[in-house]
């Protein structure tokens, strides 16, 4: 049997994300939810307050806190219109565990097909609207996040495509940060979707 | 006394398969490059580039299209802060170190530092290690098909790659076990049953396609009683830690040959390609067996010794060990041999004499994680 016909028979795999919700309930990826004393080594628990940005799900909270299953965690500063329609991004790794590498690289996977929504991985950041950091910043990763961001175009969006990446001596702005180490894929979908907002 | 097999460097030591030796190894990893031949220049890939998934840079020695020698270079580099920290704290790093490999170096690191591991623990943690190899091997694959241009067949393998990803975080409440403190084991065996089944029907078409078996074949070979994993399997020996650690592979039955899509020991990357192809049946009888045995049990938590310890596991792409010494419950010493460290130096030498257009498809053979290269630990 072709290839071709092979997709065929496969049928649609893919989940109908972002309209209405993910079809499967990602566990400890998503909004943290709870009241009480709480362990927290990344400070992401303050006075009762859950901080995405800061989270990394390492589960020193339970049972006080427990993951709600909401995936629409995303924080985001700034949007550009211009890329509604289409939008491509070319992600860099400046020092991850390889867990984001490996959850945004399932966005072109069947289940989420991002490609569908108009966003695009791009090779080079020459070609790309928003580059998206994965990982704690090492030193030697400096100067080739500096020099990809050099080579974007404008206008350039910034994303940290995990909590790990939002260290403070970072040297470039965030226009969004996708929560979690690793995001799990469906707020990484969202929060790539909603860049291309007129409105944050 | 034969001390078995060199595995690689631990630290100040060499580790054999009978334990650890103190003696010199050549550093593989920064092997210099050859004087530059007439007409040859330096064409530098990498650090971030399109088709490397994480960041690592290449020096690739050629004249044109024809490869004479591969230098990596290193960029992630990450630091670990372990040393003073309870065994807690210490697994919650060690876990991070590699996210693909976080049951096989949490595994290695608890064999490592524990006075004794409860047997049923053992048996989770086997389940563990064999779901990851699974997640993995399709991974690869995946990423080896994709090199091809074959969407449909890359499609099905990262969709049955993605419910390997769901089932593991349905029954260990994340999809790379980190933290794992949750075990709900109901319906796993049946997803994965049901994954290797689809598994088998896009293998059987792969095999069938003689265009991407053609990138593959006389690929990067390469042959030596050094290497480890997959890629040792593939070159024709019988090398595979599950035999020669502590943890209970015989009872779960394993056995490390597999008469299924048996490679041909040429060690191209077909044969890693049929290698962990036929792996992921065997790991998914090893998850059948492993969770019948478990049942419904809890275990307690490993008691933590005061010693040196080694633990060395089988990862998705070889040997994988942890040197610890403890005192007073906390890591005072601690020393890593990552299987991405070795295999970085393997695929280096394979590539000499192949053309750059086989680059991805060798690379990618190998199952090389950027992560775990060249930690250090503070």
């Amino acid at each position: 049997m072709s290839w071709f016909l092979r997709g065929i028979k496969k049928g649609v795999k893919t989940e109908r994300f972002p309209v209405g919700d993910p079809e499967y309930k990602p566990g400890w990826s998503t909004e943290i939810s709870g009241e009480g004393p709480a362990e927290c080594p990344t400070g992401a628990i303050d006075n009762g307050r859950w901080i995405p940005e800061r989270c990394i799900f390492c589960r020193r909270c339970y049972p006080n806190y427990k993951p709600t299953g909401n995936v629409r965690i995303g924080k985001i500063y700034r949007t550009n219109g211009m890329f509604s329609k289409s939008l491509h991004v070319y992600t860099i790794d400046v020092g991850s565990c390889g867990g984001c590498n490996q959850e945004i690289n399932a966005l072109t996977s069947p289940h989420y097909d991002m490609n569908r929504l108009g966003i695009f991985f791009v090779n080079t950041p020459r070609q790309a609207d928003a580059l998206v950091v994965l990982g704690p910043l090492s030193e030697s990763m400096r100067e080739p996040l500096m020099r990809a961001y050099q080579a974007m175009p404008e206008p350039k969006l910034v994303v940290a495509g995990c909590s790990c990446a939002v260290v403070n001596d970072f040297p470039l702005k965030f226009d969004a940060v996708i929560p979690g180490s690793p995001p799990n894929p469906y707020t990484m979908l969202d929060v790539l979707i909603k860049l291309g907002r007129n409105k944050k | 006394m034969s001390m078995g097999r060199r595995i690689g460097k631990l630290g100040d030591y060499v580790l054999y398969a009978g334990g650890l030796k103190k003696e010199e190894i050549s550093d593989e990893e920064n092997a210099e490059m050859p004087e530059m031949p007439y007409g040859t220049f330096n064409f530098t890939y990498g650090p971030s580039a399109g088709g490397l998934i994480e960041s690592i840079g290449f020096d690739i020695l050629t004249n044109g299209e024809y490869i004479v020698a591969v230098k990596p270079r290193l960029y992630k580099c990450r630091k670990v802060h372990v040393t003073g920290l309870n065994i807690n704290d210490a697994v919650f790093a060690v876990q991070r170190i590699n996210a693909a490999f976080s049951a096989s170096h949490a595994t290695a690191f608890l064999l490592a530092s524990s006075k004794e591991i409860d047997y049923y623990m053992k048996i989770d943690l086997i389940l563990k290690m064999e779901l990851e190899r699974i997640r993995n091997n399709l991974h690869v694959i995946g990423r080896m098909v994709d090199a091809s241009s074959q969407g449909v067949a890359s499609n099905w393998i990262f969709y049955l790659r993605e419910l390997v990803n769901r089932s593991i975080d349905r029954a260990y409440g994340h999809r790379f076990f980190f933290n794992s403190n949750v075990n709900k084991y109901d319906g796993l065996g049946k997803e994965l049953k049901s994954i290797n089944k689809e598994f088998i029907k896009a293998l059987d078409g792969l095999l069938g396609t003689r265009i991407f078996i053609d990138r593959l074949e006389k690929n990067g070979t390469i042959s030596s009683d050094d290497l480890i994993g997959p890629a040792a399997r593939a070159a024709g020996y019988d090398y595979d830690a599950r035999n020669e650690v502590d943890l209970p592979y015989k009872d779960l039955g394993f056995r490390s040959k597999t008469d299924l899509f048996k490679a041909e020991g040429r060690g191209d990357a077909l044969d890693r390609f049929l290698i962990r192809a036929s792996e992921i049946p065997t790991s998914t009888e090893l998850v059948e067996r492993a969770l019948d045995l478990i049942g419904k049990r809890g275990f307690p938590n490993p008691s933590v010794h005061n010693d040196v310890g080694i633990g060395r596991v089988e990862s998705p792409s070889g040997d994988l060990a942890y040197y610890v010494r403890i005192n007073d419950k906390k890591v005072q010493e601690i020393y890593l041999l990552s299987p991405s460290d070795r295999n970085l130096a393997f695929f280096a030498r394979s590539m000499a004499g192949n053309i750059f257009t086989d680059f991805q498809f060798n690379w990618e053979s190998f199952g090389v994680w950027a992560s775990e290269l060249g930690v250090s630990f503070t």
